[in-house]
């Protein structure tokens, strides 16, 4: 069930209408059977996963916090293992009996390719944390199996993120007032903007993408780098829409989600990228992995190895093929090489670039990995890159005139736009929303951005995150 | 509380009252006649194949031609038919051989891949206050149950629909998706959005220009090549297909949709004192052994047709057998050329003509 389907809206308007008429402590009760039936519209099974790994993971808090009391790990092992096994059963089985059969040259292990349910790589991860913190003494096992079951299941967040803490969330369920008005409004604003980002943006622009992509051999350089930048915006708005939509639905019913993006394509340095862009998975990676490998306190190699496995895995929980590997290991090289060079004359000479260079610079650099993150294979991406730099076999302007103009208009608008409200942001700390204090212009604001959505939605698109 | 609950509540009011009297203004601006005039006389040109011209462009275009032509106050006769009339009939000529009635005006309405199952829900624009009669040319897949699926967001009918098909209690998608195709139905900007955004990018691309020819295909596009005009029968594709499926089922079935809804459109016309001559649209030999009409038997279809005909009072004209086996008249299996469109043109005038002046 995705935010933009009627069963949703219909879902979403009875849920509130109930949670309005029941008590306060009802209310939890109401959301946790609110999500199971958004869940459940995928599939009954997805559904029985997840509430087993739910009952799993709340049991298994229980006997961490008391085994970390005697210093005792073991149950924590069995979670991380567990939450780990489901993932990479659904997620990598057939990955890996593939590269085991392509390497040995035979048939040997059988490709089983089970349907992902949706959202597992989120829900997963939060599991892991939790019972980590757990086990960590962050926080306190969760006492009411009510409060684990919203945390893991609250439809906003279920199925592409953010990726809650329990830390943050749980106390939530005691204190989450629906309908309080400034946050319902702040929260429709939020639906606002992240629907007119999917629809009008990311939608138009997925047709274009698409086709490119399916066919790049038949296009030059030119043509490339537009359908590369493209996609850079394509994929902001597809998912930084969808997390602004869960966050608006989820201040509408009182809680308050993390913040996913915070304008990463302004960013001045990799690092800094990663400090913007699903700032819910990589604070993840470098909480439960980056840390743990030793982080950077020890030399250069051990940073350098800590963020190789780290980006080794956070492109491999991106999906199980080679392509999101290696997509992975290229940020993770370009964040070592940004770390080695910090201190070094290199360093000092790139703080010396002018801040708009800099973001180019990374916006480029981050639109070179969009290539192996969107290609089918590392052949594809390989000629891709090699038709952007002009070495492919095509003339560098092939097919430049079935570029449409509107989508060039289209283009430099959203940028425009994201500019403008960059700036607003930074004058009125104001994240995510419509950013004007003023009620006219904040009125004036929504009812464009609903004529645009009425207007200019572009042929309904899935979230590309539902995939992971 | 209380207070600021209102304040909110008067923002979104407002927002969402200020937003619909914003796509009021942009509606009736699209609906008023000095913007349809120039929309339909800067209509795109029709590119096949080439990726310019997108097959729901083409169909909203046809649409809203339809659109404008409806508000004309003159007395015209308005052939009806699919792509075969598109491209096969010749305003111009037409006109030249309407000697009994020099005043009525010829009007070309043909509608890509147009079945006579739409014949009902397009009535209003097929027939205007000033029609003195319709000319239906139709197709072998003219009368099946199908639908075409380039079409239905542009031309179907939700409300059509939902008469063929009711929509129970628990269907929720359906239902909204009934209630999505009913609001673009009624709203241009909604129906026509392709066709817009197709005007904005020509006009930033500085390449906007009256039609120059109504037809899809140029004067000079020669004949199919002989490899394509065999009589020997090839395979046929799969019946999966909507235009095979279409051509089986108006072939083999004699109570579909498409029979039934010719039958009520001629009872229609007849009650409103129109007179309704109906024709095959000429149709190659050559393509009768091709995939999609392979196996077909066009005669039933015709049969079939010439007895609904006398049923309702239409005027029914065989089909011109020496005509379809001249390949030099066509450009493929249903697309008249140059040639062969002036000669049609002339040729159904006449009878037209004849008809119309008993």
């Amino acid at each position: 069930m995705s935010f933009h389907s009627i069963e949703f809206f219909f879902l979403l308007s009875v849920t509130l209408f109930v949670l309005a008429a029941v008590t306060h402590t009802a209310r939890p009760w109401i959301l946790v059977i609110a999500s199971y039936l958004f869940y459940a519209a995928g599939s009954l099974l997805w559904l029985a996963i997840l509430v087993a790994m739910t009952l799993l993971n709340f049991g298994l808090a229980k006997l961490i916090e008391r085994g970390s009391a005697k210093g005792n790990g073991g149950a924590l092992i069995i979670g991380v293992v567990i939450n780990a096994a489901l993932l990479a059963s659904y997620k990598y089985a057939g990955f890996l009996a593939e590269t085991f059969n392509s390497i040995a040259g035979c048939k040997c292990l059988p490709i089983v390719s089970l349907e992902l349910p949706l959202g597992i790589s989120f829900y997963v991860f939060e599991s892991i944390s939790y019972i980590v913190d757990v086990h960590r003494k962050r926080m306190p096992a969760v006492r009411r199996l009510r409060d684990y079951a919203l945390f893991i299941s609250f439809f906003p967040h279920l199925v592409a993120g953010p990726i809650v803490r329990a830390a943050d969330f749980v106390p939530q369920t005691e204190t989450a007032k629906p309908f309080d008005p400034y946050a319902s409004r702040r929260g429709l604003e939020l639906i606002a903007v992240g629907f007119f980002k999917k629809l009008v943006i990311a939608d138009n622009l997925a047709p274009f993408v698409d086709r490119v992509f399916l066919n790049h051999a038949a296009y030059g350089g030119g043509v490339l780098w537009i359908a590369c930048i493209a996609f850079a915006i394509q994929i902001y708005c597809d998912f930084s829409g969808y997390t602004d939509i869960a966050r608006g639905i989820a201040k509408l019913l009182g809680f308050e989600l993390a913040l996913n993006f915070d304008w990463p394509y302004f960013s001045r340095s990799i690092r800094d990228f990663w400090r913007r862009w699903h700032i819910s998975l990589s604070s993840w990676l470098r909480d439960y992995l980056y840390i743990p490998l030793g982080g950077n306190r020890g030399g250069l190699t051990q940073f350098a190895s800590a963020v190789t496995v780290t980006w080794f895995l956070g492109g491999l929980w991106h999906g199980a093929s080679w392509t999101f590997i290696l997509w992975g290991i290229y940020h993770g090289t370009l964040v070592t090489a940004a770390g080695w060079s910090r201190g070094s004359r290199i360093g000092s000479l790139w703080e010396h670039v002018p801040a708009p260079l800099q973001m180019l610079i990374v916006f480029l650099s981050v639109v070179a990995g969009w290539v192996l993150f969107r290609a089918k294979t590392i052949v594809d991406a390989m000629q891709i890159w090699g038709g952007m730099l002009g070495l492919g076999s095509m003339p560098f302007t092939e097919k430049f005139d079935r570029v449409s103009p509107l989508l060039i208009v289209g283009m430099l608008v959203a940028a425009l736009m994201h500019s403008i409200t960059y700036r607003l942001r930074r004058h009125q700390d104001n994240v995510c929303s419509i950013g004007v204090e003023s009620v006219t212009l904040r009125v004036v604001a929504i009812a464009a951005i609903i004529v645009g959505c009425f207007l200019l939605a572009g042929t309904s698109q899935t979230f590309i995150y539902f995939q992971f | 509380m209380r207070s600021s609950k209102a304040i909110v509540l008067i923002e979104v009011i407002c927002a969402s009252a200020l937003a619909l009297v914003t796509i009021v203004a942009i509606e009736s601006t699209l609906r008023s006649k000095p913007v349809l005039q120039w929309l339909d006389l800067h209509r795109p040109p029709y590119i096949p194949r080439s990726g310019l011209v997108d097959i729901r462009v083409h169909v909203e275009k046809q649409m809203l031609h339809l659109e404008a032509l409806a508000r004309e106050p003159e007395r015209r006769v308005s052939f009806v038919g699919s792509s075969s009339v598109v491209n096969g009939i010749d305003e111009y000529d037409v006109k030249v051989a309407l000697k009994a009635a020099p005043k009525l005006q010829p009007r070309n309405l043909g509608l890509t891949g147009m079945l006579s199952s739409e014949l009902s829900p397009l009535r209003s624009l097929l027939v205007s206050d000033g029609t003195v009669a319709v000319v239906y040319l139709y197709n072998g897949f003219s009368f099946s149950d199908v639908r075409n699926p380039d079409a239905i967001d542009a031309r179907g009918s939700a409300i059509d629909d939902l008469n063929h098909e009711p929509i129970a209690w628990w269907q929720i998608r359906r239902a909204a998706r009934f209630g999505e195709r009913l609001l673009s139905e009624r709203l241009w900007i909604r129906r026509y959005r392709n066709l817009i955004i197709s005007y904005v990018e020509r006009i930033l691309a500085s390449d906007i220009e009256p039609l120059r020819s109504p037809f899809d295909y140029s004067v000079d596009r020669p004949p199919p090549p002989m490899s394509e005009r065999t009589r020997v029968p090839r395979p046929p594709v799969s019946s999966e297909n909507w235009v095979r499926r279409a051509y089986i089922e108006s072939s083999e079935r004699d109570t579909t949709l498409g029979y039934s809804a010719l039958s009520s459109f001629c009872d229609d016309l007849k009650r409103n004192n129109v007179r309704l001559i109906i024709s095959a649209a000429p149709e190659a030999l050559f393509g009768r052994t091709n995939p999609y009409a392979v196996g077909i038997d066009f005669d039933a279809i015709d049969a079939r047709i010439e007895k609904i005909s006398k049923q309702c009072g239409a005027y029914y004209i065989g089909r011109d057998k020496v005509f379809e086996d001249d390949d030099a008249n066509f450009v493929d299996e249903v697309h008249l050329s140059a040639k062969g469109r002036e000669k049609y043109s002339k040729a159904i005038g006449a009878k037209v003509d004849e008809v119309l002046g008993r």
